[in-house]
């Protein structure tokens, strides 16, 4: 690989991976409370967690810019405070993937949690189980398939994100240039198909990779359920 | 085994990050018509002095919105100059070091197989011009927002085209987008920037559309100093643009030198 393709490689792996782990635990959260409670406004938090599948991607971008940018009261406040600056750096473009594939975090876990029968979480409470051990020994391990799927999803979702990064960190090479802001810029300015091509191809690599672990994964995990069973 | 292929996945990505040395670095905005020439203007410079340099390219008007949020380019280099005015309003650029350092021209190109041929100066072109492009399309990056687009629809008023166009015409995104609709051969005929046809192989120009006789704004590349909290520092990259070094550069890549 050229420097201009690994550099791009590697800073999607590293950006996915972040951003993944950002939305992790909200995404339990968010997935729990989605499944589990009835509450005034929940549908309006429900159609809020899945704006970013609505709206264009480089809309969420450009309305971080505005948000985080040096320019705007937050941004500003954690630069001064913190020296923390979110806009065109890599830590930006994973928050960009991490609010992008929220909903695809949040909405497999929910699913399973809404299946759980609610009679096990009754039975647990009438021997006196308070509701944060409820959530750690019964939802939670009942959810692990849907956290895995959601795990995946995202981390596809990250790797492929476009719009939202190059609008809120630009398209830095080294930086926040990863796969997607490279094969756009090869398109952008390159006549040489054979470039662009080969840095498709290593797109589909890292996709196929990133698939292939998640399911070997996944295949380890059932297999220990069903041991258990037993 | 999964474990060791998670764990060797993570360190693989981390050992990449590099530590970014700001004030060593020399953060370059530039038009995505000007990426490649600014590529190889770099490659030269780096060699010259030692200092690192990073392009960044995209749409301008983008790359204006982020350095308005804090992006980092110590320079900008545009062929839009509304935009540049948007920012000297905005006080992100130093006005005194606006200058430019290139000039283009507008070509007529055709892929290399559509035999599309046409003398521009003839009493017939018109017709002529009509007769080949017949039910085909005819592309010009969009008229209203790309450079090309401006450029290329004064050149089409000029040569008296733009009214009989009408219904032909496909809006692209980019000069380069527009250059790939028409080395594929989905538009027959479009305007191209000079520089743009050198660079490829599977276009031909077919006329040059001279300025003097059809008149339109000429093609410009400016560029300007970004002025970070009431500083500029190029590291001279905007002098060393001016040089006879880089003007040769950037002549080789088809583009006007303002020498």
């Amino acid at each position: 690989m050229t420097a201009f393709e690994s550099s791009a490689f590697f800073l999607s792996i590293k950006i996915g991976m972040l951003s993944t782990c950002f939305i992790l635990i909200p995404g339990i959260i968010i997935g729990w409370i989605l499944a589990k409670k009835n509450f005034f406004g929940k549908i309006l938090l429900d159609s809020f967690i899945h704006l970013p599948l609505v709206i264009p991607p480089i809309g969420i971008g450009y309305i971080l810019l505005i948000i985080l940018g040096k320019n705007s009261y937050l941004g500003n406040f954690l630069y001064e405070n913190f020296n923390i600056s979110l806009s065109f750096s890599w830590i930006g473009a994973a928050l960009a993937c991490s609010i992008m594939s929220f909903p695809l975090m949040v909405r497999p876990i929910r699913v399973l949690m809404e299946a759980q029968d609610k009679k096990i979480d009754d039975a647990a409470r009438s021997l006196g189980a308070s509701e944060f051990r409820i959530f750690l020994t019964i939802t939670l391990p009942l959810a692990y398939p849907g956290i895995l799927a959601g795990l995946v999803l995202a981390f596809a979702r990250s790797i492929g994100e476009f719009g939202a990064t190059i609008a809120f960190v630009g398209n830095i090479p080294g930086e926040t240039q990863t796969l997607p802001l490279a094969l756009w810029t090869l398109i952008e300015t390159s006549n040489n198909q054979n470039e662009i091509i080969r840095l498709g191809l290593i797109s589909i690599f890292l996709s196929i990779l990133a698939l292939l672990i998640a399911t070997s994964v996944e295949k380890k995990f059932l297999d220990r359920l069903k041991n258990d069973k037993k | 085994m999964t474990q060791k292929i998670i764990i060797f996945f993570i360190l693989l990505a981390f050992s990449n990050i590099k530590l970014l040395a700001e004030n060593e670095t020399l953060y370059l905005s530039v038009a995505s018509s000007l990426y490649n020439l600014s590529k190889s203007l770099t490659i030269e410079w780096e060699k010259k002095t030692n200092i690192k340099t990073v392009v960044i390219t995209g749409p301008t008007s983008l790359i204006a919105r982020q350095i308005h949020n804090g992006q980092l380019s110590n320079l900008i280099i545009t062929a839009n100059r509304d935009w540049l005015a948007w920012m000297e309003d905005r006080e992100l650029i130093n006005i005194e070091s606006i200058s430019v350092i290139a000039k283009n021209s507008l070509v007529f190109s055709s892929g290399i197989n559509q035999g599309f041929f046409i003398d521009i100066n003839s009493i017939n072109f018109k017709e002529n011009f009509k007769d080949q492009l017949s039910s085909s399309m005819f592309a010009i990056p969009h008229p209203s927002s790309v450079p090309l687009g401006i450029y290329a629809k004064q050149a089409l008023k000029s040569l008296d085209l733009w009214d009989d166009l009408n219904g032909k015409l496909v809006f692209t995104s980019s000069s380069q987008s527009n250059l790939k609709f028409i080395e594929k051969g989905e538009a027959i005929i479009g305007i191209s920037y000079l520089s743009d046809t050198i660079s490829s192989s599977k276009v031909l120009v077919v006329a040059k559309i001279d300025d003097s006789i059809f008149p339109y704004e000429k093609p410009t590349y400016w560029a300007a100093k970004i002025k970070r909290n009431g500083n500029d520092n190029d590291f001279g990259f905007l002098d060393w643009l001016k040089s006879s070094e880089a003007q040769k550069i950037i002549k080789n890549y088809g583009f006007e030198t303002t020498e």
